[in-house]
């Protein structure tokens, strides 16, 4: 993989150089056979692991603005919804095809992401989040509204999954192979943009936008730049989304998805792209089984999410990330003196995700 | 760059344990997990209803009338015998949206297994859930009390409506206010989405057809609480007020009627005015008494027989209101009618259905709410009710029916906005 | 003209009410450099606990003034046990009292259930009306929202610009630690603010639920209408919080008179020009 910082990591010896790798193979695996260890595949595929998938993949987005550029945006469900708009606008009413609409959807959603970063990218972090939110409810209301356009509170359905031939997403287990892919694909991009010059100069910006702005770089057209990048990648959810949901509302954009997402990132771990999909999973789960033990699920919701706030802000990715370090801490305290040390983020990137905030 | 592959690492390995976790230990089902099947001798009803968010009374209600159906032949909310031939009833509870009726459907029909579902509550659940009964044409869908007008257009075979749409439950109003009234003209305000269109093009329809004209309309955001402004447009020369909306809207827009003064009769859409709103706080008596309105809920002066047998039962239900609300009515009328059905063919489910789905689509008894048939759509035609509200000897106020329109069949017009009776 | 001069006053009257709780927002923001999401919240139980008092005692006052204790309580409580420990951590305080708010809708719809419910207020007041120039018969209620708004903008501003006390969050804004020095308790004031800024949101939630209904939902309508606000006037500042009230009341007043099925686009519509112009808000400093 081309990772550049890479070259800063110490080469990692025995059970730290395997012991990821075979924990990412045998996660992979079991992702890949879940459509074969499952009872009712019918059921599991669409319901938890499709919708467990595009709820990642929204909520990697905000976690990537989160991580690499410190802005906790609460528009990238719009983002989300406006890519899933456009598929509707053109299957349903202009009787398009699907493959012309998700590629309309993608950059809708990607151009409404960089208009939303002209807005509010000038903005310090909390300001970013208040204008995010308000942002998304300008949407929703213009989408119950706009009958010419969203349908209204009735939407646009039904979209309906196109068949490749060879590929047949209307098959539950095609489609969600097809979601891992994408999902997978998403992630790798997430990291390659991450590990990239881009990426580095990001964290630079989000460290110290000042000595940035002094070195030369254009902070603003940065931060545009890396808030587009999510937008896309948003999007993307959004067209996974439409595939699973097969009609587009202005549910899809309401304040409760918007909270749903954020629920998601910080369960899953706010600094981790791959944690996001724990969280996904484990609301996936809650929302299909919580009511038969709890009425107050929403409430239920809130107080985990306010633990993890509390005494876990790395969240479930984090907890397991904690006994690793735990491990790598005695291996490595001879050599790490160059090493990971370089990035300050290292030692608790989710703490250090969320206090970013203040630091401008 | 380690720290980010161990942070996957270890979240692919909470994760897959998890999944592994809860694959393990689902709860047991239809083990095909096609729904639909027939082969275990057990007839499977899932109910969708409301549990959460505003309307979360809907499950109660929703119970009340599955209870009164299922004690009438020995049985429980949660099953019993039906035609010789084991009943179960699952229940699933949503929160209103669009969102979690998807979830909450897919999980009875692919997790469960169900046979027939019955529900859902709301019109945005109701229009997302007959889009997915297109998809699995080997269960029966019952709706619950899901009234916009196209649902029963959408050409789904296996979808059943046993009650009126929200057109239809304007019927007989519009003649009546014209007429009886002798309102000429009236003034349109409504909330601006599906609902008051089918329910204010129910009305208007007739009222146009009758002679009367439109003298303007306000669409009004769902949520508008403050209507000082919409009061002030109400022009001079109009007879009387059209009051499209519900719930947190109408008790808004009737107190500031009180406060602002709109001399003006009122008609109420459907849910503008129920026993709940006439019963609260808010001082309202000085622009409610006097307002008509239509829907499938009869005054509390309505007498009949079956009815008042109804109105028994329905109050030894736990969590019952003093009387039954719209929901309960509904889903008892829709929920018997599907009873009646699987009485007439000794529960055959044999053939996707196919004896079942005749004998609902040929559906006719004396409800509460009075005769029930069905057209060619699998949608009923019942009887509507008109309603008065007046004050009682005792100052409270409370809803009387004046007539009741009887076979009011389904239109084929789903309405949108409009301005004036030329847009109808 | 009559005409545009009633919607005028409708908007200034309904501005009274955003005022009421973005002032809360506003100034705990301007003190603690945080923002709290459980702002709606506090209005919405705010509202009910006023309704609950006011409809057993039958005194409205007694409402309002039973909601702005037990609210104000119950921000005691979140500031000790929830944010204290994260002052310095902005992001970190949203995110919780957006657990807060979270865990809040549901109790209350436990609570109270899902219909709609109104503050009960002597009925002849409800119904008593004025005569003013021009307008002509206008409601007294809605004028007395008005006042009650405007007297506490007025002290409020008074409070903070001319007092000890006022100089002392202030001086807290502008260098927290090194008030701390001076021997003032910034915690104490960190905490005083916090209540305050919780009963104004709860005085508004009584008299928001006596003019509109209360119901679930309510409190995340008004979190939104108080975010607006404050970022359309500057955050912080409480004669921001006035101007941008009363713009976004007539904003949403003439809207839905002009432009109904975009009344509440145009709202929020509002709010992104302001930023696009000045992204500090009207009267905000620089951010």
């Amino acid at each position: 993989m081309a990772d550049r910082s890479a070259l800063f990591v110490p080469k990692p010896t025995g059970v730290s150089r395997w012991l990821p790798w075979a924990i990412v193979s045998v996660v992979m695996l079991l992702v890949l056979i879940f459509p074969f260890i499952v009872d009712r595949p019918r059921f599991w595929l669409p319901n938890i692991g499709v919708k467990s998938i595009w709820l990642g993949i929204i909520a990697m987005s905000l976690v990537f603005l989160n991580r690499y550029v410190g802005l906790l945006s609460l528009a990238q469900v719009t983002i989300a919804g406006i890519s899933a708009y456009g598929v509707g606008y053109m299957v349903v009413t202009l009787q398009q095809d699907f493959v012309l609409g998700a590629l309309v959807g993608i950059v809708v959603g990607t151009f409404a992401a960089f208009v939303i970063a002209l807005i509010a990218a000038r903005t310090k972090a909390i300001y970013f989040l208040m204008i995010t939110l308000a942002i998304g409810q300008v949407f929703f209301s213009w989408a119950s509204q706009a009958i010419e356009v969203t349908g209204a509170s009735r939407g646009l359905a039904p979209i309906r999954r196109p068949d490749f031939g060879l590929i047949d997403l209307n098959d539950v287990t095609t489609f969600y192979y097809f979601a891992v892919a994408i999902a997978v694909l998403c992630y790798l991009l997430c990291r390659y943009v991450a590990g990239s010059t881009f990426g580095l100069a990001l964290e630079g910006v989000r460290d110290s936008p000042e000595r940035m702005k002094a070195l030369g770089y254009n902070v603003n057209a940065y931060r545009i730049a890396a808030t587009t990048f999510a937008g896309f990648i948003a999007s993307i959810g959004g067209i996974v989304l439409v595939l699973d949901r097969a009609q587009v509302d202005p549910n899809v954009v309401s304040l409760g998805s918007t909270l749903d997402v954020l629920v998601v990132a910080v369960i899953g771990g706010i600094g981790s792209l791959g944690g996001v999909f724990i969280g996904a999973l484990v609301l996936t789960l809650l929302s299909n089984f919580a009511q038969s033990f709890t009425e107050l699920y929403t409430a239920l919701t809130g107080l985990v999410f306010i633990l993890i706030l509390l005494f876990a802000p790395a969240g479930l990715a984090g907890i397991g990330q904690q006994v690793k370090r735990l491990i790598n801490r005695r291996r490595r305290t001879a050599t790490d003196s160059d090493g990971s040390s370089q990035d300050p983020s290292a030692t608790q990137p989710a703490e250090h995700a969320i206090t970013e905030g203040k630091k401008r | 760059m380690m720290r980010q592959k161990k942070g996957l690492a270890a979240a692919l390995a909470l994760g897959g344990s998890l999944l592994l976790v809860a694959t393990g230990c689902t709860a047991a089902g239809d083990p095909d997990g096609d729904g639909g099947d027939t082969g275990d001798g057990v007839i499977k009803i899932g109910v969708l209803a409301t549990s959460e968010g505003n309307l979360a009374f809907g499950m109660d209600e929703a119970k009340a009338a599955i209870g009164v159906a299922m004690e009438a032949r020995g049985g429980t909310i949660d099953g019993g015998e039906i035609a010789g031939q084991q009943v179960e009833i699952i229940y699933a509870g949503t929160d209103g949206t669009t969102a979690s009726a998807q979830t909450q459907v897919r999980r009875l029909v692919e997790n469960e297994g169900v046979d027939i579902v019955f529900g859902p509550v709301s019109g945005d659940e109701g229009e997302t859930v007959v889009q997915y009964a297109l998809t699995v044409p080997e269960v029966t869908f019952v709706n619950g009390s899901a009234s916009p007008v196209g649902m029963t257009l959408e050409g789904a075979d296996n979808f059943f409506r046993f009650h009126g749409d929200s057109a239809m439950w304007m019927g007989g109003l519009g003649t009546y206010a014209f007429e009886e009234k002798g309102y000429d003209s009236i003034y349109l305000l409504a909330e601006d989405y599906s609902f008051p269109y089918d329910n204010a093009g129910g009305f208007f329809a007739e009222f146009c057809a009758a002679g009367g004209t439109i003298t303007g309309a306000s669409w009004v955001p769902v949520g508008t609480t403050d209507y000082a402004t919409i009061i002030s447009q109400i022009p001079a020369e109009t007879d009387a007020v059209y009051t499209g909306l519900g719930g947190a809207d109408a008790a808004s827009f009737l107190s500031q009627a009180v406060t602002n003064g709109v001399g003006k009769p009122l008609v109420g859409g459907t849910i503008a005015v129920d026993t709940t709103a006439l019963s609260g706080d808010a001082n309202i008596a000085g622009v409610a008494v006097g307002m008509i309105s239509g829907g499938p809920v009869p005054g509390a002066d309505y007498d009949n027989p079956v009815w008042a047998d109804f109105v028994a039962e329905y109050s030894t239900q736990p969590n019952a209101f003093p009387s039954p609300s719209i929901f309960s009515i509904l889903y008892y009328v829709s929920f018997e009618s599907l009873v009646l059905g699987l009485e007439a063919t000794d529960g055959d489910l044999s053939d996707e259905h196919a004896a079942l789905r005749d004998a609902l689509g040929s559906t006719s008894w004396e409800s509460p709410t009075g005769p029930i048939t069905m057209d060619a759509n699998r949608q009923a035609v019942v009887d509507n009710f008109l309603n008065e509200v007046v004050e009682a000897a005792d100052g409270s106020l409370v809803l009387n029916t004046i007539e009741s329109a009887s076979g009011v069949a389904q239109g084929t017009t789903v309405y949108d906005r409009f301005e004036s009776c030329g847009d109808l | 003209m009559d005409q545009i001069l009633l919607i005028t006053q409708n908007g200034l009257t309904q501005a009274g009410v955003y005022f009421l709780v973005a002032s809360g927002l506003t100034l705990i923001f301007g003190l603690m450099r945080v923002i709290t999401m459980a702002h709606g919240t506090s209005y919405l139980l705010g509202g009910y606990v006023g309704y609950v008092i006011a409809r057993d005692t039958g005194n409205w006052f007694l409402g309002v003034l039973g909601a702005a204790i037990v609210i104000g309580l119950v921000g005691l409580f979140i500031h000790q046990v929830l944010i204290r420990r994260f002052q310095d951590d902005d992001m970190r305080v949203a995110l919780i009292t957006l657990g807060v708010s979270l865990i809040g809708t549901d109790l209350m719809l436990a609570t109270f259930g899902g219909t709609a419910t109104q503050v009960p207020i002597d009925p002849e007041l409800q119904v008593a009306s004025v005569s003013l120039p021009v307008v002509g018969s206008y409601p007294v209620l809605r004028l007395l929202v008005l006042l009650i708004a405007v007297v506490i903008g007025v002290t409020l501003a008074l409070v903070i610009s001319r007092t000890r006390f006022g100089s002392v969050v202030r001086a807290g804004v502008d260098d927290s630690p090194m008030t701390g020095a001076t021997g003032i308790n910034v915690r104490v004031i960190f905490a005083i603010v916090f209540v305050v800024g919780s009963a104004l949101a709860a005085i508004a939630g009584v008299i928001g639920g006596t003019l509109f209904p209360l119901l679930p939902g309510q409190d995340g309508v008004y979190l939104l209408y108080s975010l607006v606000v404050v970022i359309v006037g500057g955050m912080g500042s409480i004669p921001g919080a006035a101007i941008g009230a009363v713009l976004v009341g007539l904003v949403s007043q003439f809207g839905i008179v002009y432009a109904p099925t975009y009344a509440l686009v145009l709202t929020f519509a509002l709010m992104v020009i302001v930023l696009a112009i000045r992204p500090q808000g009207l009267l905000g400093r620089t951010v």
